[in-house]
């Protein structure tokens, strides 16, 4: 409960720092997802029931940031989540490429699967978006995992040092 | 299925019915220009926080831009100063053409366009999705903006209001494919309809086959459908395709305005708007 709290906080801060990432960190013209990648990280270490709770909230708050197509969003961010959840439970591993992999083939998933329910934003270059957007995010969900693993390492260094004295 | 696969479809089934419900509600308010109260509560948290996101990227860009070489601010300020030498010259050959103009006006007995009601606002949040070119600004519907009116910065049209709540109003660019607006050539007064490319470009579409265009002629609002006003600048034309199969010309437009750059913008109240 407290853990789907702070992914709902940190959805909000994502949608909120979405809307100024300056276009210098794009690539091929596409700009990471950032409400995506939380969705991804969640639900990495996640059951697929908490997972798409939180992929639904988020593509809500997406939606209503970009203000149209609010159940498209929505209904491909929830699937990712589950997908991601499901997942996690039959192929977890302690790899860093796991993280950054999932996070490739999930936003590209994601966004084919927004392209499928949402025809109408097909035009221009769409594999532009598709691969850009995912390659950032898997760059992205690389940093996050490493912070992560550093926060945590200290956190046991510290767990030890109180034990042993 | 065991209890837990048929738990998991039936909760998957929950969320599924909640983002329909959601989705169809939220059409309809926007279909009928009405409030949604998810909405409007989302965006009271949103709006401020976006405001204050913005306000700290905007120091740092300012950092970033202020930050540099001594030589580069010197050859900028040389250029400067021989812009403001230029426009100086140009602003008072203006002012001259805009007396004559008037005065011709008055002569033929033109009515004088009704001032513009206007509301100037910020843009918060820009481009939140990669698939569609929107826009959020910091004035909502308690400063009397409403969906449909049109948005404009000094270049030329950037939009058009796509959704208003309390605060805030998301904006739609006129490159974003579900765009379309009513234009025409100034030179030639050749009349179309532009839509957005999902590019930095837009097409000039439904033109004559012997429509006159050509590369580098302007093109600016017709004000057809009563919903932008006539006569704002939109772009140049960059080409020029004329089809002999369906007789129809299409013109592909640069747009004045990079949506990437928009800061400060004007809404453009619609015509009988109170």
């Amino acid at each position: 409960m407290k853990r789907s709290v702070w992914a709902l906080l940190l959805v909000f801060v994502a949608a909120v720092l979405q809307g100024n990432i300056p276009s210098t960190f794009s690539i091929l013209d596409a700009k990471p997802d950032l409400v995506l990648v939380v969705i991804i990280v969640y639900s990495l270490a996640s059951n697929p029931i908490s997972a798409a709770t939180i992929g639904l909230l988020a593509g809500i708050v997406q939606g209503f940031s970009v203000g149209t197509s609010l159940g498209s969003f929505a209904l491909t961010r929830m699937l990712t989540g589950f997908l991601a959840g499901f997942c996690t439970v039959h192929v977890f591993s302690e790899n860093l490429l796991v993280p950054s992999g999932s996070a490739l083939v999930l936003t590209a998933v994601c966004e084919s699967a927004f392209l499928l329910v949402n025809p109408a934003v097909a035009r221009g270059s769409v594999w532009k978006v598709i691969v850009g957007e995912s390659v950032c995010n898997a760059i992205i969900v690389v940093a996050i995992y490493f912070v992560v693993r550093v926060c945590e390492g200290r956190r046991r260094n510290k767990l030890i040092d109180s034990k042993i004295y | 299925m065991n209890g837990s696969s048929s738990k998991t479809a039936a909760y998957l089934a929950v969320l599924l019915f909640l983002c329909g419900a959601l989705s169809y509600f939220n059409n309809r308010s926007v279909q009928f220009g009405r409030p949604f109260f998810v909405r409007d509560g989302l965006h009271l948290i949103l709006a401020p926080a976006n405001m204050a996101a913005h306000r700290i990227f905007a120091v740092g860009e300012w950092f970033i831009r202020v930050a540099r070489p001594r030589r580069l601010i010197l050859q900028e300020n040389a250029f400067l100063r021989r812009e403001v030498q230029r426009l100086t010259a140009e602003n008072a050959r203006l002012a001259n053409a805009a007396e004559e103009n008037a005065r011709l006006r008055r002569l033929l007995g033109l009515k004088e366009n009704v001032p513009m009601n206007t509301i100037a606002a910020e843009v918060i949040s820009r481009k939140p999705s990669n698939w569609f070119a929107t826009a959020t600004i910091n004035r909502g519907r308690r400063d009397g903006v409403s969906p449909g009116d049109a948005v404009v910065d000094f270049r030329g049209l950037v939009g058009q209001i796509v959704e208003a709540d309390l605060l805030s109003a998301r904006v739609v660019s006129i490159t974003d494919p579900s765009s379309a607006v009513g234009a025409m050539v100034r030179r030639s007064r050749s009349c179309g309809v532009l839509q957005g490319q999902a590019s930095n470009y837009l097409a000039l579409t439904y033109l004559p086959k012997d429509a006159d265009v050509k590369v580098s002629d302007v093109v600016v609002t017709s004000g057809m459908g009563k919903v932008i006003p006539k006569g704002f600048v939109v772009g140049r034309v960059v080409k020029v395709t004329r089809n002999l199969t369906t007789g129809m010309s299409t013109a592909l437009v640069r747009p004045s305005v990079r949506f990437d750059e928009i800061e400060h913008v004007l809404v453009v109240r619609r015509v009988g708007a109170q």
